[in-house]
């Protein structure tokens, strides 16, 4: 398991100011990477963190008494992405989503994952993310994003077709397998 | 990861996984971000405080609002002041009339298809007013309206595009049209037939001023969320408010009809009809959904 994990569950239940900061700093990382892995660039996985914090600081009380902080804060990070998406797709006047970047026609895997990543529609992007890399059951991740599980097995199983496609030959360099 | 997956999927999901670790453990460290998100947090704080005391200031300043902005009904004898008879006499220490209202910044969005215009091609004095009028009005929504909406924001596409967005990033579009009416007939009443609205329900009310209107909670394109919306007539203008749904998060319009129908008989809100009325922004048509 990478330090996406639950390293920071000890901060959770505190409610002075400094136990935000204490939340932050141990969380920081760990949204960062699943910022990155949702937006694809590490300026606005930066911004993105940045917001999600400052949001979890303006509800600290709300947000410190909730069952699972960890989970509170990946939602207002998921959910404060999928807003920037809508208003980017607004601003740019895309009712449709952008075309997809053609695959690399090298086998970098990161460079790989990251194109391919780039190919899904906000929201399944934000399924595999959470899915994957937060190791979220299908059950938390529709209760989040507010869909059915249905829906979430279908988009990942969608996603993951896709993402087969481009991944598999960069996998196989990489690892050499 | 299990779920049940099928084996191809169970196999990709750890390729995936694989190629996210190796994706992350590259990225440069991040700096501390928490001393400039506290900063932020506080701001953020302190503009929700400021929206809260908005709505005391507009409901203590609505005589200057009236007086300053909205133009002199009927034959020019009268001035109407907004919900001045209604509002206990203000406290000196609110300092309502030099207190600057807050602006909310428009959520831009540019035309889609030939027929949309948007309105930064109008000329510079009535796209001021109508920008002033936005601002007004979103300003009187957000308190009008229930906070499960969220902000409310004018939309600079169109004079009668406005969006409420929540903190948790939930965004309601929502429709204030005023607009000359060809018919002046005034809303339908509600259908007799039951089943004539598909699952969603219809309400009548009157207004002050003896206005009917009729409100409605509809099913959208998604058949799994609805809309409020509310119709009436006022004067020779067609006049709705729209909530509509949270189409992405597949989220109904937070308002109900009920409330919807107490927002509008509001007279502050009315005073904004009777202004957009006798000073129309948008063009001649009948009341159709949305606008």
């Amino acid at each position: 398991m990478p330090e996406n994990g639950q390293g920071s569950e000890a901060a959770e239940g505190l409610e002075a100011p400094d136990s935000f900061e204490a939340f932050a700093r141990a969380s920081q990382r760990r949204l960062y990477r699943t910022a990155y892995l949702l937006c694809g660039d590490p300026d606005t996985a930066r911004d993105l963190t940045q917001t999600t914090l400052a949001k979890l600081f303006q509800h600290w009380r709300r947000a410190s008494a909730a069952d699972h902080i960890e989970a509170y804060a990946r939602t207002v990070l998921t959910r404060t992405y999928l807003a920037e998406r809508r208003r980017r797709l607004r601003d740019l006047l895309a009712h449709s989503r952008p075309d997809p970047r053609p695959a690399p026609d090298h086998t970098d895997l990161r460079v790989t994952l990251m194109t391919a990543l780039a190919g899904l529609p906000p929201r399944a992007r934000a399924m595999v993310v959470l899915r994957y890399w937060e190791d979220q059951s299908v059950e938390s991740v529709a209760e989040l994003l507010k869909c059915s599980e249905s829906t979430v097995k279908s988009q990942c199983s969608r996603s993951l077709v896709k993402l087969r496609a481009q991944l598999g030959e960069a996998h196989i360099y990489a690892t050499g397998s | 990861m299990g779920d049940h997956m099928p084996e191809e999927d169970r196999q990709t999901a750890l390729l995936v996984r694989d190629a996210m670790e190796r994706t992350v453990a590259v990225l440069p460290s991040v700096d501390d971000l928490v001393p400039t998100a506290v900063v932020q947090g506080r701001r953020r704080r302190a503009r929700a405080r400021l929206a809260i005391a908005a709505g005391i200031s507009v409901v203590v300043g609505a005589v200057a609002f009236g007086a300053a902005t909205l133009p002199v009904g009927g034959n020019g004898d009268t001035t109407v002041l907004p919900a001045a008879s209604t509002t206990p006499e203000p406290r000196e220490s609110l300092a309502p009339v030099e207190k600057p209202e807050p602006y909310r910044t428009p959520v831009h969005i540019e035309p889609t298809n030939d027929e949309e215009r948007s309105m930064t091609d109008l000329p510079p004095a009535e796209r001021e007013r109508r920008e002033e009028f936005q601002q007004r009005a979103a300003r009187l929504l957000d308190e009008l309206l229930p906070a499960t909406v969220g902000l409310i924001r004018p939309v600079d596409l169109e004079v009668r595009r406005y969006q409420g967005e929540t903190e948790d990033g939930k965004v309601f579009p929502i429709i204030f049209s005023v607009r000359p009416s060809d018919d002046g007939s005034g809303p339908k009443p509600c259908p007799g037939e039951p089943g004539a609205l598909k699952g969603g329900s219809c309400e009548r009310a009157t207004l002050p001023g003896d206005i009917e209107a009729t409100s409605y909670r509809l099913l959208t394109d998604s058949p799994e969320t609805t809309a409020t919306l509310v119709y009436f007539s006022y004067g020779d203008s067609a006049v709705s408010l729209t909530v509509n749904p949270d189409a992405d998060a597949t989220l109904s319009a937070p308002v109900t009809s009920r409330e919807l129908m107490t927002a509008v008989a509001d007279s502050r809100f009315l005073d904004l009809v009777r202004y957009a009325a006798e000073n129309p922004m948008q063009q001649t048509g009948t009341a159709i959904a949305g606008g």
